[in-house]
């Protein structure tokens, strides 16, 4: 290790002792309250919660929509991955990672470990969130436009069926005992065992002119006597 | 009261809270450090003199923001830096590499520092060294060897992590070492 070097410059300690103190006298320099530390804290504050918020709540719709999506199989989730709440979830993720960085709120942390701690409580979050009933009852409300941005938005029903009409459509009284008209547009693949009343299902689609058009069905275990 | 008894913390609350002169006593307790620490780091003397008046008249004005549950000397090293790095913003496109190594020759010239070592030569490559590497290397080298910083310190002052510390002055060594030896066998 270097030896610390000695500097013994006496004039030169008081020379700038003495022209800081005459520049805040002349200029008037006074020092800034403590109010504006504490505003600028509370915004900061404010602003990672925000960002965090953003990022864990479309983590969560993101898991809502895979496991609404997941019974239909593999194929299914590549063709509905909600990408618009990817999108927004990796952004509250990158503004709230550039935040803690900018302003060095976590500065012991190391980059990659502040990104994989942002990821991880997001995606802890979200997860969390998800098992709520937030999602099901925000999906019902006046809010629930923005879950329809997704490109194909996707509703799931789980049920009986409790009347088929013809090969292609049947009644399904859903869980919450709703009576949903169920169409099954040609290319989507049936059953083989067919739909049969009392049998469970579950249906994937959406509402149109009063019916509900699937993009996927699903039979669980044999249809009830 | 004698003010040089008092210990740094209760100087800036004495300071906040009573009597804003007794900055004065701040400024003459830290100037020799930081000024020497500055010059290490810009490689020039006039430059040093300005960014830690700078960083004194930043201190003033925002020492409603020290905690003092922290250490002030790392509070005004953290001012320096941060005014250093913003000279260097400032100024670097207008630099070309040759003025660089005028302030390194500056640097070296001043007797103070030659005399404190036996192997002159060897200083002079590891200052020329040390001016030569980007000041990402630059500074924790200056701050852990220079200035005797613990790693715990260089961390609040540079505000990165410890692990981004150790590398960085791994980094720095090597590269000094590099040219170093570079420069003996060219010799």
């Amino acid at each position: 290790m270097l030896k610390r070097k000695k500097i013994t410059t006496e004039p030169e300690q008081h020379v700038l002792g003495r022209r800081v103190m005459e520049r805040i006298r002349a200029e008037k320099i006074e020092p800034v309250p403590v109010s504006t530390f504490l505003v600028h804290k509370l915004l900061l504050g404010i602003a990672i919660a925000l960002s965090g918020f953003i990022a864990v709540f479309f983590t969560s719709i993101v898991f809502y929509r895979i496991v609404a999506i997941q019974f239909f199989g593999r194929t299914f989730i590549f063709e509905h991955f909600p990408w618009f709440a990817s999108g927004l979830a990796l952004c509250g993720v990158l503004l709230t990672f550039a935040l803690l960085e900018y302003y060095k709120v976590l500065y012991k942390f190391s980059l990659i470990s502040l990104f994989i701690f942002v990821c991880v409580v997001s995606a802890a979050g979200g997860f969390l969130l998800n098992k709520t009933p937030l999602h099901t009852r925000l999906e019902n409300s006046i809010v629930g436009g923005i879950y329809a941005v997704e490109e194909t938005p996707l509703h799931v029903y789980a049920g009986r069926a409790i009347e088929v009409r013809t090969q292609n459509s049947f009644v399904l009284e859903t869980l919450r005992g709703d009576h949903l008209h169920v169409y099954i547009p040609a290319g989507v693949r049936l059953p083989a065992d067919g739909i049969n009343e009392g049998q469970s299902i579950f249906v994937a689609g959406y509402q149109k002119g009063g019916q509900f058009v699937v993009k996927g069905v699903l039979t669980i275990g044999k249809p009830k006597a | 009261m004698d003010l040089r008894t008092i210990p740094d913390e209760d100087l800036v609350v004495y300071v906040r809270e009573v009597d804003l002169s007794v900055y004065r006593e701040v400024v003459d307790r830290y100037d020799i450090q930081l000024l020497r620490y500055a010059r290490n780091l810009l490689g020039n003397e006039l430059t040093a003199h300005t960014v830690v008046q700078e960083s004194f008249i930043s201190v003033y004005k925002n020492i409603n923001a020290f905690n003092p549950r922290l250490k002030l000397s790392n509070f005004l090293y953290r001012a320096v830096h941060q005014e250093a790095l913003g000279f260097i913003s400032k100024h670097l496109h207008h630099a070309k590499k040759g003025e660089f190594e005028d302030f390194a020759e500056e640097f070296i010239s001043e007797e103070d520092i030659e005399t404190e070592f036996s192997d002159k030569e060897l200083i002079k490559h590891i200052q020329m060294s040390l001016h030569a590497l980007p000041i990402k290397y630059r500074e924790p080298l200056i701050l852990h060897f220079f200035e005797q910083k613990s790693y715990d310190e260089i961390v609040g002052i540079l505000q990165i992590s410890a692990s981004a510390v150790a590398a960085r002055i791994s980094v720095g060594k090597s590269l000094v070492k590099k040219h170093v030896e570079t420069k003996k066998n060219n010799h």
